[in-house]
């Protein structure tokens, strides 16, 4: 492997979609990691989306849009609903995943706790649900660069993406697959977490909590879960 | 001839779940997630009694059909299965029975196909069918992810009209259903099928799909005024993909009530259409379009259009909607308009409405049948 692919990491982003790199992983930018995000159509909120009708179809977009960034193999992290298809990719293709770090990840929800049903609730309230400390800039007026009249048709849009893949609970029976996963692995998740109840950590081979994050803690707890990133990701 | 006096009346009931507890009023949402334990089981079996007795005064007293539908989730209605009520039904009824009807979506297409099959063969013949894409609300409550609706119901209704209208065994793969041996017993007693209209909410998508197959069409839940447009191009669009445009291929629905005055007629009535709109309709914008359930265009339509479910005053629901309260030949003069300006010899007519006591259905239904019915087939002079 050429030197500089020893600091290279993809990163799979959460429901929320990718507005701009979070303050954990500019962080790792800053230790001289190069950040990979493949780019998956929908979530961007660009029209012509037509979401996949099977999950295989959707996996298969994924690993098409990973084996095109050329990063692979190689450290991933997975936020959110990019958890799970982390996760995914850990468990079927192991040999592309060096090591994992798992953020609040999609996957595994029994329904006892099902969490918050954020397709439920209010577009305009749906981004205070996913942070405990305030909506960064970046998701507060997320395709308000589109205009008044195109701004709600990239959010119905970016919905559409997200739930095709996790409506209804967001529980694709990675719980079947896991014992797939033989490279190091890293779960973390936030305390505050309002969509996936933090117990849920357990069903993952449990992990560390972070006080006061909510479930995009990469941009709730920065610093605390660049450390563990870092500790992650320089132990493997 | 004009199209009052050879209007079919088909008799709609909602068989809606009533005696909600007070604090209903104050729910954003009546459907979905409105908790079940305020479902009184015994409540339900006097009222699924009294329903059927009044469908059957209907069918007695001439109603050309008996129209049921399907909601999930809801006090609107407590027909999740209306092929159960239709079964129930049709040995002790004449007139034709109307299932508008399962979404495909929340059945296999060829067990729904079957489930029609024997209803119409049972029945002999007196069948007639809707295909909703369901409400959005019913995405919440079925296990069908919404962003494969459309995809997923064009899909069934391929299956189904293989099911009905070629021999098997056969097979068939799609991207939701597959079968080695499409092979279903029975086949329908109507040739090449009981009569079908898809339901839709005014969208150009399931407008377009009803006219490819050559099925009827039937639109709820938006203004008249839309809806005769969107009639109007729906016509077109029939003629263009080859069908016959025939006049009960547009099914409108009516809300009507009969007594001796208008103003009594008014009084009786109306609280319980406000019933139906505020209350048994109440839910909220969230529900109605989860991801992906609706087209980008049509959400674009949505979110700059009136919304009827749960809000709304007696005068601004008459603008609306086809709602008459009054004498026998005030209702005779409104339907008579209605049907002239939709084109249509099919009517969906909706008497017992929300919370209507028993003594009230009685009382319109049989007075729509003795009083208005007959003045509209006499008639030769259309109103202008």
């Amino acid at each position: 492997m050429p030197a500089e692919m020893d600091r290279r990491l993809v990163y799979l982003w959460g429901i929320a979609g990718h507005p701009e790199v979070s303050p954990a992983l500019r962080a790792l930018e800053a230790d001289g990691w190069e950040i990979v995000v493949p780019s998956v159509a929908g979530f961007d909120g660009e029209s012509g989306f037509v979401a996949p009708d099977e999950y295989l179809d959707w996996l298969t977009v994924f690993w098409d849009a990973l084996d095109a960034t050329g990063a692979l193999p190689c450290p991933v992290v997975g936020a959110s609903l990019g958890g799970m298809i982390a996760a995914e990719l850990a468990a079927l293709r192991p040999e592309m995943v060096t090591s994992l770090s798992l953020l609040a990840p999609f996957g595994i929800n029994s329904g006892d706790s099902p969490g918050l049903d954020l397709y439920a609730v209010p577009t305009a309230d749906r981004m205070g649900h996913l942070f405990a400390k305030g909506v960064p800039g970046a998701f507060a007026d997320r395709f308000g660069h589109k205009g008044e009249e195109e701004a709600p048709v990239a959010r119905y849009l970016s919905d559409i993406a997200s739930a095709s893949l996790l409506w209804p609970l967001g529980d694709r029976g990675v719980a079947k697959r896991i014992h797939r996963i033989r490279c190091p692995k890293l779960v973390v998740w936030g305390d505050q977490d309002e969509l996936l109840v933090p117990g849920l950590i357990e069903r993952w081979g449990g992990g560390e909590v972070i006080a006061g994050a909510g479930h995009l803690l990469e941009w709730d707890a920065p610093d605390e879960v660049a450390a563990l990133l870092r500790r992650h990701l320089g132990a493997n | 001839m004009s199209y009052a006096d050879r209007a079919e009346f088909h008799y709609f009931h909602f068989f809606p779940y009533t005696g909600l507890p007070a604090d209903a009023a104050e729910k954003e949402s009546l459907w979905v997630d409105y908790p079940n334990s305020n479902y009184d089981p015994k409540a339900g079996h006097v009222l699924y009694q009294r329903y059927m007795a009044e469908m059957l005064l209907a069918d007695k007293l001439g109603f050309d059909g008996l129209v049921l539908n399907e909601h999930h989730n809801t006090q609107y209605t407590m027909n999740p299965a209306p092929n159960l009520t239709a079964a129930a039904l049709i040995p002790q009824t004449t007139s034709r029975i109307s299932v508008f009807g399962t979404p495909p979506n929340f059945e296999y297409p060829n067990r729904l196909a079957e489930e029609y099959a024997m209803l119409d063969v049972m029945s002999g013949g007196r069948l007639d069918v809707a295909f909703p894409l369901g409400t959005g609300m019913e995405y919440w409550a079925n296990a069908v992810n919404p962003a494969t609706a459309r995809a997923r119901f064009r899909e069934s209704l391929d299956v189904i009209l293989k099911c009905w209208t070629e021999d098997g065994p056969q097979s068939f793969a799609g991207d939701f259903y597959t079968y080695r041996y499409l092979n279903p017993w029975p086949k329908p007693i109507q040739q090449p099928h009981p009569p079908a209209w898809i339901v839709g909410a005014g969208s150009s998508e399931t407008m377009e799909l009803a006219a490819e197959y050559g099925f009827g069409y039937s639109v709820v839940f938006i203004p008249t005024t839309m809806q005769l447009k969107v009639f109007d191009h729906y016509r077109e669009r029939l003629a263009h993909h080859g069908h016959e445009v025939g006049d009960d291929k547009v099914t409108i629905g009516i809300f009507a009530y009969v007594a001796e005055t208008d103003e009594k007629a008014e009084e009786e009535f109306m609280p319980h259409v406000m019933y139906f709109f505020e209350t048994a309709l109440r839910t909220t914008p969230r529900y109605l379009n989860p991801p992906g359930y609706v087209t980008v265009p049509e959400f674009r339509r949505r979110i700059t259009s009136a919304d009827v479910h749960g809000s709304a005053d007696w005068d601004s629901l008459r603008e609306i909607n086809r709602i008459v309260a009054g004498t026998p030949e005030k209702v005779a003069d409104a339907i008579a308009n209605w049907v002239e300006e939709a084109r249509t010899t099919r009517v969906n007519l909706n008497i017992a409405l929300g919370d209507m006591p028993n003594w009230k259905v009685v009382k319109a239904t049989t007075l729509f049948a003795e009083e208005v019915i007959p003045r509209l087939r006499s008639r030769k002079v259309v109103p202008a």
